[in-house]
């Protein structure tokens, strides 16, 4: 490629993003929407209008070129003219969720009785859904990624809450046109904590309930910021690593990412903490010893769940200091019924019970109840 | 007879050089002064560098020169046993074989509890038992289809059945037990620590000294089975000791460190490019000392020497190996002549 062709390339590019910053054409200029502002939450906007419900999201999957519209209108009314990518009646009350985080947060907002599918209904832990599982109340649409569509068109759910991590719209394309309205939930992309929780304000429009989600997510706000200040008051930063080694690869989150935010704001140094990626990292684990085997803690280590199994798996494991003076913790305390991570589930709706989990074991004494609720110290055997 | 004790003194030479090499180098950098002082049992600058070093480096390099050296010589065995210039434990489904061995053990083994407290030795042996199942399918099969390119396909579609059987497997199994095989199936040389190696050494050495026994009924069987039959050779007990040698071989050595493609295949044709022989009495010990010097040196390349990472060392292996073994029959155009064909 020559310097014209980039220069070409480029200057079309900068085009195109002066023409994105354009009004949209038509009746669109009539309305005046009111956006509601978010504290945290950079990947999606909700704006008002009347009785309208104006939903964008504004990068469905990592690298997307344009961003989601949904427009949401009171079902005893007529669709409103308006071009978007999906026009929703509301308040709905059924609801195809894809991903365990969605789970807790029809549990919070007091709507979970609308679940009606889900695939791999194993993954669920929160108890009352569960229960609703157990008695057929929610149907199994099949595993992971591979949902069983037949199954899915036949439920006719008012509508589903779908996620793309590769930007592959071909399934969701496909209910679409056989009358299955669905929304885009891009949550997992969120940087900050607290932004992952604030999609709670994501889901309530579509029951209306956007008061009590407001009051929810205040509460968590509260919370976190209030361990992250106590966290602050202790003289002492103590330095901790995560992960575990998949084949040759130690795999950790990288510095920008959700992981080692939360344990930033525990006033905990996570040693790759000044790392630029917000993904994971794969290091050898000579790099991963080199510059953490004199670390205090190891947070985070997959499914394993004792020490044992742990220098079982792999001998190396146990030339860390953390291990030797057993300070290794898992987040995984709380199993659901049918082998569900609770923390994969709630973790993310409840962030400030993740830092303060932190700050109970890397701040002894700080707080007065020392019962963590995710983490759990691996024992000996 | 000189130029081949020549050659032979290049290839000791080799590994000597692959090995040092392998330790000396990784992602964190350690003086070569440091490194030798650490080998003679003293201490370090930094009492990291021994861990990394002693506990880290060494156990992998050792684990390397066996791994190769056992799963090139079960190629050998298998390529000539087949009488088929493209066989190998890899290819033939051996190693699927032992994959869903050690898959039935890890993912169904809760069901009998007993197996679950053997640890390595369980996954030895169960990969043993996996691998010799395919092998025999192999060979009943092969008495009936004489084509060597037909036996090819049957083995790609047994390494894709079984592949088809753990995925059925993985299905009814917890989270936990996926997790634990599919770190397994990465196929990773590091995994293997000073407490397990001894046992794979026991294993790999026999495995490799009763294979250098077998040289002259090798020999006899290049020539063709009818050939051999003349020679009075007992067929049947010579089948039957490769059938053995070879499942406990690709088996045992996938049970410790996963599978791993391709050396089976390249390594025996890169040595016969070398020697120019089909003689096995040369064949055997040099394949095995190729072996060991291309896993250690595709263990340097994997460990990615200055970077943080690693690169998966089925990943090197294939990329060398692959392009080898083209370029070996394309530089050959015909690889039947090492059989009498």
């Amino acid at each position: 490629m020559n310097l014209n062709t980039v220069i070409l390339l480029l200057s079309q590019a900068l085009l195109l993003t002066a023409c994105d910053g354009k009004k949209p054409a038509g009746q669109e200029t009539d309305r005046r929407w009111q956006k509601n502002e978010l504290s945290y939450a950079t990947g999606f906007t909700i704006s008002r209008h009347q009785n309208l419900t104006k939903i964008e999201v504004l990068e469905p999957f990592m690298g997307a070129s344009k961003g989601l519209t949904y427009v949401l209108y009171p079902k005893s009314e007529e669709p409103p003219a308006i071009d978007a990518d999906a026009l929703i009646p509301i308040p709905i009350e059924s609801v195809v969720c894809t991903s365990t985080t969605h789970i807790p947060i029809l549990d919070y907002l007091g709507v979970g009785e609308a679940l009606v599918g889900f695939p791999t209904t194993d993954y669920i832990s929160s108890e009352s859904v569960r229960q609703r599982i157990d008695s057929g109340k929610v149907v199994d649409l099949g595993i992971d990624a591979n949902i069983n569509e037949e199954m899915l068109v036949n439920l006719q759910p008012d509508l589903m809450v779908g996620y793309t991590m590769d930007g592959d719209m071909s399934q969701y394309e496909r209910l679409e046109r056989s009358g299955i309205r669905i929304v885009l939930n891009s949550e997992y992309l969120e940087r900050h904590p607290l932004g992952r929780a604030e999609w709670i304000k994501f889901i309530a429009p579509f029951f209306g309930l956007e008061q009590k989600a407001d009051s929810i997510f205040r509460e968590i706000e509260h919370n976190y910021q209030k361990t992250k200040e106590l966290a602050a008051t202790s003289a002492q930063q103590p330095t901790a690593f995560s992960g575990i080694m998949y084949g040759d690869s130690w795999f950790l989150p990288g510095g920008q990412n959700y992981a080692s935010k939360i344990m930033k704001d525990a006033n905990i140094n996570y040693i790759w903490s000044g790392d630029s990626s917000n993904g994971f990292l794969q290091l050898s684990i000579e790099t991963v010893y080199e510059k953490a085997n004199s670390a205090d803690y190891w947070l985070g280590v997959g499914s394993f769940e004792n020490l044992e199994n742990l220098k079982e798996a792999n001998n190396r494991y146990s030339a860390f200091t953390a291990f030797q003076k057993q300070q290794v913790y898992s987040f995984n305390k709380r199993i659901g019924a049918t082998g569900g991570v609770e923390y994969l589930e709630l973790g993310y709706l409840r962030p400030d019970l993740i830092i303060a989990d932190l700050v109970k074991i890397c701040h002894p004494g700080l707080m007065e109840n020392s019962e963590t609720f995710f983490f759990f110290k691996l024992p000996m055997n | 007879m000189k130029n081949i004790a020549f050659r032979w003194t290049i290839l000791v030479g080799l590994l000597v050089i692959a090995c040092l090499l392998d330790i000396m180098l990784g992602s964190v950098a350690i003086p070569i002064g440091q490194v030798i002082k650490i080998l003679f049992g003293q201490s370090a600058e930094q009492s990291s560098w021994s861990t990394i070093i002693l506990d880290f480096r060494l156990p992998r390099v050792i684990t390397a020169i066996f791994v190769g050296a056992g799963l090139s010589v079960t190629g050998l065995l298998m390529q000539t046993f087949f009488r088929n210039p493209l066989a190998g434990p890899f290819v033939l489904g051996i190693s699927s074989g032992a994959s869903l061995g050690v898959a039935i053990l890890v993912l169904a083994g809760s069901m009998i509890p007993w197996v679950v407290g053997l640890g390595i030795i369980g996954n030895v042996v169960a990969a043993s038992i996996g691998a010799g199942f395919v092998f025999i399918l192999i060979l009943s099969i092969a008495q009936k289809v004489r084509d060597s390119a037909t036996l090819l396909i049957v083995g790609l579609m047994f390494g894709s059945l079984t592949g088809a059987l753990v995925g059925v497997l993985q299905y009814f199994s917890s989270a936990e037990q996926i997790q634990s095989y599919l770190i397994w199936t990465f196929g990773s040389l590091g995994s293997v620590t000073w407490s397990e190696l001894p046992s794979l050494m026991i294993i790999a050495g026999l495995g490799l000294a009763f294979s250098m026994a077998l040289f002259k009924p090798l020999n006899a069987l290049v020539m063709g089975e009818n050939y051999a039959n003349s020679l009075g050779l007992d067929i049947r007990r010579v089948r039957n000791s490769i059938l053995i040698l070879s499942s406990i071989m690709a088996g045992a050595i996938t049970a410790y460190v996963g599978p791993i493609a391709f050396i089976g295949i390249a390594v025996p044709h890169l040595t016969r490019s070398i020697f120019h022989t089909s003689d096995h009495k040369i064949l055997l010990p040099a394949t095995g000392l190729m072996g060991a010097i291309f896993l250690v040196t595709c263990d340097i390349l994997s460990q990615a020497p200055g970077s943080d990472s690693i690169l998966p060392i089925n990943a090197i292996t294939s990329l060398i190996g692959a392009p080898l073994v083209i370029w070996i029959i394309v530089r050959k155009r015909n690889l039947g002549h090492f059989f009498g064909a």
